[in-house]
C-alpha cells in the first residue's frame, strides 16, 4: 500500500501522548497565551498522571478518562463528527451515541498512552483564528523528525477544551467524521447504525488482551 | 427538528456532502480495497513481517535512506518545477552528504547537519501547478490515489534515471527488485500505524481516504498550512475553518 508516511505515523503516536489536563478556571483576558499556558500543563499533568510505568491498567484508565473528560470539548466534538445528521437522530439516539462516543475515545486511546514516557512536547507558541486559539508545539524524538502538533482550544464556559489535534496536517476530527458519517450513509442514513458499529468496536476494544 | 427515519438522497445537504466525500465510485473502491486487503495478509504482511524479525531496525533505516538517496533526482526535479529554489538547494546537498559521508546513501548524515528530508512528486508539482485531484481512486495493490496522483507516479518512473538506465541496458531485474523493496519498506514504516488504525476504526476503508487526502494536502502546502498552494477541490478539509462552528450545526457547543 502506497499510504504512508510520517504524517500518519504521527497521528497515532501522538494522540497517545497528549490527552487529558486539569480543568483551569480562566479569568485572564489574554485567550492565546492562555491556550498555550493550558497546553503545557495539560502535558506536564498528563506526563505525570499518566505516563508512569508502576499504574495498574484499571486506574490507568480512571485517570485517563478524568484527564479526558476535563481537557477536551467531547461533546462538542461528537457532535460535529456526525454532521447534520445529529438534528435527525431523537433525543433518546443523542444521549445513547454521546455516552458511546466517549466510550469509544477511552477505549481506542487509553492504552496508547501507557509506553510512550520518554516524549516531551515542546510548545511553540499560539495563534488565533476567529474563536479558536492554535497553540504549536512539537514532540522531539531522538534521532528522528520532530512530530508537529497543533492543539484547537476554545473557551468554553470560562474554561479552556480542546476541539481537535492536528497531527502533521492530520487532524483528529476530520478523520473521525469521514469515518462516522460514513458508517451512518452505508446504514441508509440512519444514527442507529453507527450506534450499534460503536457497540461492537468497544466490546472488541476492551476484551483485547494486551 | 425533524425526525425522519432515512436520508433522502437528492436534497442539498446530501449534495454538498457527497462533493465532499468526492468518492463516485465508492463501491468498486472498496471492492480493490478488500483485495487489497487480502494481499497485504497472504503476501506482503508476512513478508515485511518476516523483514522486520530478520533484520534490526538500523539496518531497516539503512535501507530507507539507500532508497530514499537513489530517489534524488526525481525529487530535485519535482523542486525546480515547483519553483522551489530552497528545497531543490537542500536536495542537492543532502544527495552530496548522503551519497559520500552517508556511505552511498546508508547513513542520512544531511538530517543531522540541518538538511532535512523531503518528498516531492510529480502529483504534488500539478497541484501546485493547478489541477486538481479528481475523484477518490482505489489503485490495486498500489493503494489509495487519485487521477492526478496516479498520473504524477507514471511521471515520476519515467523521469528516473535509474529506469532509464535500467530500461537501455536491459536490466530489467533492478527497477523490479527496486519496488520490492520499496514496497516492503513502506510496509515496514507504517506497520504499527495500520495495526492501530484497522483496530481501532469503525470504518478502516473511510478512515484511509480521510488520512490520504489530508496528508496529500499537507504535503503539498509543504506543511506550511498555506492555502494557495492546497490542492484545489480539496473540499474535505478545505471547509473546516472553524468546524465547530459551522454555518448548519447551531446546536454545537454548549
Amino acid at each position: 500500500m502506497s499510504l504512508i508516511n510520517r504524517g500518519l505515523a504521527a497521528f497515532l503516536f501522538t494522540t497517545v501522548i497528549c490527552f487529558g489536563l486539569s480543568v483551569e478556571k480562566v479569568h485572564s483576558n489574554d485567550f492565546v497565551s492562555g491556550a498555550e499556558k493550558f497546553i503545557t500543563a495539560l502535558a506536564a499533568k498528563a506526563e505525570k498522571s499518566l505516563l508512569s510505568e508502576e499504574i495498574k491498567p484499571i486506574e490507568h484508565q480512571k485517570r485517563f478518562r478524568k484527564l479526558m473528560l476535563d481537557s477536551f470539548d467531547l461533546n462538542g466534538v461528537g457532535k460535529w463528527v456526525i454532521g447534520r445528521y445529529w438534528r435527525r437522530s431523537s433525543k433518546h439516539e443523542r444521549a445513547e451515541y454521546l455516552n458511546l462516543f466517549e466510550e469509544f475515545i477511552v477505549a481506542t486511546y487509553s492504552k496508547r498512552f501507557r509506553g510512550y514516557t520518554k516524549a516531551k512536547l515542546q510548545i511553540n507558541g499560539a495563534t488565533k483564528r476567529k474563536t479558536a486559539a492554535f497553540v504549536n508545539s512539537q514532540i522531539n524524538r531522538e534521532g528522528a523528525k520532530p512530530i508537529r502538533i497543533i492543539w484547537r482550544v476554545k473557551l468554553l464556559n470560562g474554561e479552556y477544551k480542546i476541539a481537535d489535534i492536528i497531527i502533521e496536517g492530520i487532524s483528529w476530527i476530520q478523520t473521525q467524521r469521514s469515518e462516522f458519517i460514513s458508517v451512518i450513509r452505508n446504514n441508509g442514513g440512519k444514527i442507529s447504525g453507527l450506534i450499534k458499529a460503536l457497540r461492537k468496536k468497544i466490546i472488541y476494544l476492551t476484551s483485547e488482551k494486551k | 427538528m425533524t425526525n425522519c427515519a432515512s436520508a433522502p438522497e437528492n436534497d442539498e445537504e446530501t449534495l454538498l456532502e457527497l462533493k465532499k466525500i468526492n468518492d463516485p465510485i465508492e463501491p468498486t473502491n472498496r471492492f480493490i480495497f478488500d483485495f487489497n486487503q487480502g494481499v497485504d495478509g497472504a503476501i506482503i504482511k508476512p513478508v515485511t513481517g518476516l523483514y522486520r524479525g530478520i533484520f534490526p531496525s538500523a539496518i531497516r533505516d539503512s535501507v530507507h535512506n539507500f532508497l530514499d538517496n537513489i530517489k534524488t533526482p526525481v525529487v530535485l526535479a519535482n523542486d525546480i518545477l515547483q519553483g522551489e529554489a530552497n528545497r531543490a538547494g537542500t536536495t542537492i546537498m543532502r544527495f552530496l552528504i548522503n551519497s559520500s559521508v552517508g556511505i552511498a546513501g546508508l547513513r542520512d548524515q544531511a538530517t543531522a547537519w540541518g538538511f532535512e528530508d523531503h518528498d516531492e512528486d510529480f502529483g504534488q508539482t500539478m497541484a501546485v501547478w493547478g489541477v486538481g485531484e479528481g475523484p477518490y481512486l482505489m489503485l490495486p495493490i498500489l493503494g489509495p490515489s487519485n487521477p492526478r496522483d496516479a498520473i504524477g507516479k507514471v511521471v515520476d518512473s519515467l523521469l528516473d534515471p535509474i529506469n532509464l538506465w535500467a530500461d537501455n541496458v536491459d536490466r530489467e531485474w533492478v527497477p523490479i527488485t527496486r519496488t520490492v523493496v520499496g514496497g516492503i519498506d513502506k510496509r515496514d514504516r507504517i506497520w504499527d500505524i495500520l495495526n492501530d488504525l484497522e483496530k481501532s476504526s469503525i470504518d478502516y476503508y473511510a478512515a484511509i481516504r480521510s488520512l490520504y487526502r489530508q496528508k496529500r494536502n499537507e504535503e503539498i502546502s509543504n506543511g506550511s498550512g498555506d492555502k494557495n498552494r492546497k490542492t484545489p477541490n480539496l473540499a474535505e478539509t478545505a471547509a473546516i475553518e472553524d468546524p465547530l462552528h459551522e454555518r448548519r450545526n447551531s446546536t454545537v457547543g454548549p
